[in-house]
């Protein structure tokens, strides 16, 4: 049969830095919104 | 190619293969051939899924969009950090508490069966269609350098992914993937140093910049909608996070990846490292070819990048006027550039104003003397696609030639590896398990993956066969996608957000979901981008309405 190995339960553990996985996808949010705002700035700058 | 190019090229393919078949070695069980044992680190299952995701194409393709349209085409990857934090919140958990080896495996639960077999069967086409295109992409690389059929070099390609692949499994790909990645990075900071290095010395970065910019190849962000336009802020957020939610979210090739992780936590932090890696990557790709198209401002060009068809296009009566068009075209545009640096240095305006339109008008002389040259072309071609190798072999010193050439091999392995892997899983676990030999041992299974490997990596091959009948090879990767995400999505988003809905809902809801994607884009001019958008749209609303006229049925826990 598949699968001989048991399966072992999955753990969900909290993320390495900023305490609980909202405040991650928060920053990660952020910092997108930051690179984007980065290369309009970068488009305004070197458009004729 | 040179000596220490073929040593550096050969060199790096027996490493990798070798490398591949050393790391997967012990993948006797099932769950370890499939799933890795559920061990990997999430730098090793992050590396991977860039890796599988950035393929030859990225590299060849990319580069000379750039070139030619400029650096819009970063837009596409603006929704992808947006599609990364909604399945680290949702699909991650789901499908690793599922214990499932596919994320079809998971509708069966949800549904029913029929619904897991059309999805599965969905996956099958649309991404045994792109393993195809994926090999294509070197074989065009090897047949301009090597001058072999790239019938040839694709089958070499495949034979030499099929080995590491069916012999390792998942873990055998996911770890040659990290050091392929590696290589991938260096070599795309080489390529950038190499075209800003070779620029005229009197040519510093900022007058780059400054004439790349006057061309307009230095927009990474516009802010006007179209439908039809392809990539805008707006398609590339909306559009853009659909294609991703579908890609990472539904299709196998990404979910194994994540699958492997030894935690939730793990396969999390894999695909956040893509939301953030991804996006500058790309940025630095499309701005290796913007500083390539300055290169050529200053280095002549050829008529055409493509150079079997250049040679082929000189012996035609009508070339003679065409080159002397280009020539005199390029002649005008180096002139316009340097008296724009003039001005720029004298930091006269007005002056720097004039020689930047006539550094315009130049352009467009030389890509209308380009398209003659197309013209002269009696077959359908694209010289997009040999912008940057053009670059590479003509100008580049030994040894970095056959780097660059060992990292598009590197993609397109890492891609192909990745694709047949997985098509071999859903073949096993979701269409020859469930429907033919639901019993056997797990060492049937295993036997059974590693045929499967083959099977799908021969099919690639036959395919990649019929790729140089395709435009510019991203596009057509990235619409075969599109024209079959949209209904994954679709399916996948009844069975995470939408309890009510039923088997019946969700298996018609994926047919008019396809059936509104395909009708778009036959009568349509929309962006391939908003396929997903519509498809998915359809799958929902179709899924929840047959759901309301039927009963409710009480879910499985």
């Amino acid at each position: 049969m598949i699968g001989d190995e048991a399966p072992r339960e999955i753990p969900d553990d909290p993320p390495p830095i900023l305490g609980a996985w909202p405040r991650v996808y928060a920053a990660v949010a952020a910092y997108v919104a930051v690179v984007i705002f980065l290369f309009w700035l970068f488009t305004r700058a070197f458009a004729e | 190619m040179r000596a220490l190019d073929w040593i550096v090229m050969f060199g790096w393919l027996a490493f990798i293969v070798s490398f591949g078949l050393w790391r997967g070695r012990g993948s006797s069980t099932t769950r370890s051939y499939l799933l890795a044992g559920k061990s990997m680190p999430w730098y090793a299952m992050g590396l991977s899924i860039m890796a599988t995701q950035a393929s030859a194409i990225t590299f060849i393709s990319t580069t000379g969009q750039s070139y030619i349209d400029g650096m819009r085409f970063v837009q596409f990857y603006f929704g992808l950090p947006v599609a990364m934090i909604i399945l680290s919140a949702t699909a991650v958990p789901i499908f690793h508490r599922a214990n499932v080896y596919t994320a079809y495996e998971y509708l069966e639960r949800r549904f029913d069966a029929k619904t897991r077999s059309l999805v599965s069967a969905i996956f099958l086409i649309q991404r045994g269609l792109g393993a195809g295109l994926s090999l294509y992409a070197p074989a065009v690389v090897l047949s301009v350098i090597l001058g072999w059929p790239d019938r040839v070099t694709t089958i070499i390609m495949g034979v030499l992914v099929m080995i590491y692949t069916s012999w390792g499994g998942i873990k055998a790909v996911t770890w040659a993937d990290v050091y392929q990645m590696a290589l991938i990075f260096a070599a795309l900071v080489l390529a950038l140093g190499m075209a800003v290095y070779l620029l005229p010395h009197n040519v510093s970065f900022g007058d780059a910049l400054s004439l790349a910019g006057a061309m307009g190849r230095l927009n990474p962000v516009t802010t006007k909608f179209s439908w039809d336009d392809r990539y805008n802020i707006w398609s590339g957020l909306i559009g853009g996070a659909f294609l991703a939610l579908a890609y990472f979210g539904c299709d196998q090739s990404q979910v194994q990846r994540y699958l492997t992780g030894r935690s939730i936590e793990q396969s999390r932090l894999s695909l956040l490292f893509n939301a953030v890696a991804k996006i500058p990557m790309q940025f630095f790709i499309l701005f290796i070819g913007a500083m390539v198209f300055v290169f050529f401002v200053f280095e002549r060009p050829p008529v055409l990048f493509h150079p079997v068809e250049q040679a082929h296009v000189e012996k035609n009566p009508g070339y003679g006027s065409v080159q002397q068009s280009f020539e005199a075209a390029f002649a005008k545009r180096r002139d316009a550039a340097e008296q724009y640096l003039v001005a720029r240095h004298a930091g006269d305006e007005a002056s720097r104003d004039a020689a930047a339109g006539r550094y315009r008008q130049a352009q467009q002389d030389l890509d209308a003397a380009h398209t003659a040259g197309e013209h002269l072309v009696s077959r359908e071609f694209n010289d997009t696609n040999f912008i940057f190798l053009s670059f590479v072999t003509r100008y580049l010193p030994a040894g970095i030639v056959g780097l660059i050439v060992a990292v598009i091999f590197s993609a397109a392995m890492s891609s192909t590896s990745g694709e047949i892997n997985s098509l071999a899983t859903v073949s096993v676990i979701d269409i020859y398990r469930r429907h033919f030999v639901p019993e056997a041992s797990d060492r049937h299974y295993v036997v059974a993956s590693r045929l499967a490997t083959i099977m799908w990596g021969c099919f690639a091959v036959c395919f990649a066969n019929f790729g140089r009948n395709f435009g510019a090879l991203i596009e057509a990767v990235n619409m075969v996608g599109s024209l079959f995400y949209g209904g994954l999505l679709g399916v996948f988003v009844l069975a995470f957000f939408f309890k009510r809905v039923g088997a019946n809902g969700a298996f018609y809801g994926v047919l008019a979901g396809e059936a509104a994607i395909f009708a778009a884009n036959r009568f349509t001019h929309i962006g391939f981008l908003w396929y997903n958008v519509i498809g998915c749209v359809v799958v929902v609303a179709v899924g929840l309405a047959i759901s309301a006229m039927t009963p409710a049925k009480t879910l499985p826990a």
